[in-house]
């Protein structure tokens, strides 16, 4: 059974095309510039041949996420939600600020601030998009959706991404 | 005396100077420039702080007390469903899984369009805002990462204070120098940690996350 796949990084790929040469189903012979993964079996000769280190192997399963403090969790939640309100000032400050300076500023700061309350939430519960909490929260989602909620596309996120714990 | 910034932990050794950027030995931190920055973050000055008198108390912060109930579902409102969404995507992408990441990415825009907007808003009020939590939120959550020994938590707690360090310094320097703060020089936000640094050109590294320059992005009008 396959336990691994090979991913390829087309940032680091210059096309020496041995992946092509080596693979023994036609894995790496696709026009998306990724690996076909339902072609691949896992053996990551792929990986082992390419010269410019662009192919690597990813386990099927990824292991589960860390178990996480419910006061952690808590108190980045609480700390997250303070970025983000930030980040609406600055959406503000952005489009509305005095002068050209405060917009860019403003412009700058939005990302910053997202980022942050991203990375903020990644380590608190939500790091993997296979986790089980990732899941839950899909299907809570969905159980309080509206006539606007996006609801195909978390109905078919659900189907895609195979939980991990 | 010696200085440490804040940010990336450069240190200013009043001893050695720094020759190559024409301050001689000797010179002390009451004779470096006001608009002097750090050479290798670019903060402010007032980002570095003596090394010697080293604050030892930590700011006291009331807890809620006690652990969050198991089955205390935390209500998360649009802003953090938001930003989990677009976290998950960020991770979908970061698996070469752009198909799932678009999912996440819409489900993210329902969110984001619901999130309360703001008016009026100021870079003062981010300003005092962002000290606040340096005094309240920040070292709240670093103490519950810290009591349970998360390492995880504890990087991203590190990080992000760091990065609210340099905003509060890049507002502070906005309050002296007004528009021109950014008058022939560029900003960028480091595309993984949110690190901001204004200069023509983004440093080789991220000071707070230490990723290569590739990562830092220009913002642009």
């Amino acid at each position: 059974m396959r336990t691994q796949h090979a991913v390829r990084n087309i940032r680091l790929c210059t096309k020496d095309c041995l992946c092509l040469f080596v693979c023994p189903t036609g894995a790496t012979d696709t026009e998306n510039g990724q690996v076909d993964w339902d072609k691949c079996i896992g053996c990551g000769v792929c990986a082992g041949s390419c010269p410019s280190g662009a192919l690597s192997m990813v386990p099927d399963k990824l292991p589960p996420q860390q178990k996480k403090d419910p006061e952690v969790v808590r108190s980045i939640f609480a700390l997250a939600k303070e970025k983000l309100a930030m980040e609406m000032m600055a959406k503000d400050i952005a489009v509305n600020g005095k002068n050209d300076t405060e917009k860019l500023l403003g412009k700058a700061f939005i990302r910053s601030f997202r980022l942050q309350a991203e990375d903020l939430i990644r380590e608190a519960g939500y790091m993997l998009p296979q986790s089980r909490n990732a899941h839950e929260l899909l299907s809570e989602m969905l159980a309080h959706a509206d006539g606007d909620f996006p609801k195909a596309e978390a109905e078919e996120l659900l189907r895609m991404l195979e939980t991990n714990d | 005396m010696r200085y440490q910034c804040s940010i990336c932990g450069f240190i200013y050794d009043e001893a050695k100077g720094l020759p190559d950027d024409g301050i001689p030995a000797g010179t002390t931190w009451d004779k470096l420039p006001d608009d002097w920055h750090c050479p290798v973050c670019g903060a402010p000055k007032p980002a570095l702080e003596p090394m010697e008198e080293k604050k030892v108390e930590k700011p006291v912060v009331k807890h809620s007390g006690g652990k969050m109930k198991e089955d205390g579902l935390r209500k998360l409102g649009d802003a953090e469903l938001s930003a989990i969404c677009t976290n998950l995507e960020r991770g979908c992408r970061k698996q070469y899984r752009d198909k799932e990441a678009d999912l996440f990415q819409k489900i993210g825009a329902y969110y984001t369009d619901r999130m309360e907007r703001a008016e009026n808003a100021s870079l003062g009020t981010i300003s005092s805002l962002l000290k606040e939590e340096a005094k309240g939120t920040a070292p709240a959550a670093s103490d519950a990462a810290n009591a349970v020994a998360d390492r995880g938590a504890k990087r991203v707690l590190l990080w992000s204070s760091k990065v609210a360090a340099m905003l509060t310094a890049i507002l502070g320097e906005y309050e002296q120098k007004g528009e021109n703060l950014l008058a022939g020089t560029k900003i960028w936000v480091c595309d993984v940690c949110g690190f901001v640094y204004i200069g023509n050109q983004p440093p080789t590294i991220c000071p707070v996350c230490k990723v290569p320059a590739m990562k830092i992005l220009e913002v642009t009008k």
